[in-house]
C-alpha cells in the first residue's frame, strides 16, 4: 500500500467504513427479498411487487446503511406486515362471505386487522427504544410499504383499511406508554 | 493507554460500530498511532510498520460495523495490527526462502550472509545498549572479560565479573523479557 498523509488516510478509512456498512446493511435485504417473492407467489401483480418491491429495498437498504437501529426497525415492520400481506390475499380468494342475508366482503376487515396487529407490534418495539419517534417512523413505513404489497387485492380501500389498522394499533400503545411515563 | 482512554475508545468504536459517523474522527485519532507504534515495535523497520499499519487501519474501518459491544475495543483492533504485522513477516521469511541466485554469488564462502550479520549486528547492539544500563565498574569487567584481558588468577576480578553477569542477566531480563 502506497505511503498516505494522514488526511488521505482519514479519507480512505471512512470509505472503507462506509463500504462495510453497506455490506452489513444488504443483510436486511434477506428478509425484504423472500416476503417480494412470496407477493408475487400469492398472485400479486408484477408491477405493483416491482414498484412497491424497488421502494422497500432501497428504503430497507438506506436506512439500514444509515444505523443499526433503523436497520432493526425496518426487520420489525417487514415482519409486522407479513399478516397483512397475506391474510387480505387469503381472504380474497375465499369471496364474498354469507352471514345469514347479509354478504360480507371479509377482506376490507382483514385488511384493518392485520393494520393493527402490525401498527402494535412496532408500537411496542419502538417504546423501548432510545429514539422512539424515529425508529417507529421507519418501521412503520416499512410495515406500510410490505402490507400494501397484500391489501391493494382490494384496491385503494385496503390500503385505507391497512393505514386505519395501524393507527389504530398504535394509538393504545402510545397511550399506555405515555401514561407510564407520567 | 490508561483506564479512561480505553473506556472512550470503547464507548465510541461501539457508537462507530452502530452507525453514529460522529464518533469517526475520534476512533481515527486514536487508534491510528496506536497501529502504528504497535507496527513499529513488532517489525522494527519503520516503512514496513507503516504499511502494515495502514492495511491494519483499512481492514479495521472495514469491519468496523461488525464490532460487538462486550469485546475490548483496543485488543480488537491491535488483532488486526498483529495480523498485518505477522503477513509482513512471513511474505518476508518466504522471500528469504527463494534466494536470489545473482546476491549469493556475491557472499563470499565461508562469510556470514547477510540474515547471519544482520542478527549479529542487532544482538549487538542490544547487548551495548544494555551494558549502557549498567554501572561504569560492571560494564568495564564485562568488556574486559570478553576481550580476553581478565588478570589471571584474580578472585576478586573473578567476583566482580560474577555480579556484573547478575546484574546484566537482570537488566536484559528488564529489556528484553525472558522465555521462561
Amino acid at each position: 500500500m502506497a505511503r498516505m498523509t494522514e488526511g488521505q488516510l482519514e479519507r480512505r478509512g471512512r470509505l472503507a467504513y462506509e463500504v462495510g456498512r453497506a455490506a452489513g446493511a444488504s443483510q436486511v435485504l434477506l428478509l425484504v427479498l423472500p416476503v417480494l417473492l412470496a407477493a408475487r407467489l400469492l398472485q400479486r401483480p408484477t408491477g405493483l411487487v416491482l414498484g412497491v418491491g424497488a421502494l422497500l429495498t432501497v428504503l430497507g437498504f438506506g436506512l439500514a446503511m444509515l444505523h443499526d437501529r433503523y436497520a432493526r426497525a425496518v426487520m420489525a415492520g417487514v415482519l409486522s406486515a407479513v399478516p397483512a400481506l397475506a391474510l387480505p390475499v387469503l381472504f380474497w380468494s375465499l369471496g364474498i362471505v354469507r352471514v345469514g342475508n347479509a354478504a360480507v366482503d371479509p377482506c376490507i376487515p382483514a385488511t384493518f386487522v392485520s393494520g393493527v396487529v402490525a401498527g402494535a407490534f412496532v408500537s411496542a418495539r419502538a417504546v423501548d427504544q432510545e429514539h422512539r419517534l424515529s425508529y417507529w417512523l421507519a418501521a412503520i413505513v416499512a410495515a406500510g410499504l410490505t402490507g400494501a404489497l397484500g391489501c391493494t387485492v382490494v384496491g385503494d380501500v385496503g390500503v385505507l383499511g391497512l393505514l386505519a389498522g395501524l393507527a389504530a394499533g398504535t394509538l393504545p400503545v402510545l397511550v399506555r406508554s405515555a401514561l407510564r411515563r407520567g | 493507554m490508561d483506564t479512561r482512554q480505553r473506556a472512550q475508545i470503547q464507548h465510541d468504536l461501539t457508537a462507530l460500530a452502530a452507525g453514529e459517523r460522529s464518533a469517526y474522527r475520534s476512533v481515527f485519532a486514536t487508534l491510528w498511532p496506536l497501529l502504528r507504534r504497535f507496527c513499529e515495535r513488532s517489525l522494527r523497520d519503520p516503512d514496513l510498520a507503516q504499511d502494515a499499519a495502514q492495511t491494519a487501519l483499512m481492514k479495521l474501518f472495514l469491519h468496523a460495523a461488525e464490532f460487538e459491544p462486550d469485546r475490548d475495543a483496543v485488543a480488537w483492533a491491535l488483532a488486526f495490527a498483529a495480523f498485518e504485522c505477522r503477513t509482513v513477516r512471513n511474505r518476508a521469511a518466504g522471500r528469504r526462502e527463494e534466494p536470489d541466485e545473482a546476491v549469493l554469488a556475491t557472499v563470499p564462502a565461508g562469510a556470514p550472509s547477510p540474515e547471519d550479520a544482520t542478527l549479529e549486528a542487532d544482538l549487538h547492539r542490544a547487548a551495548e545498549e544494555i551494558l549502557g544500563q549498567l554501572r561504569p565498574r560492571d560494564a568495564e569487567t564485562l568488556r574486559a572479560a570478553l576481550a580476553g584481558s581478565r588478570p589471571t588468577g584474580s578472585v576478586v576480578f573473578r567476583k566482580r565479573l560474577q555480579r556484573a553477569l547478575e546484574r546484566l542477566r537482570v537488566a536484559w531480563r528488564h529489556t528484553h523479557g525472558s522465555h521462561d
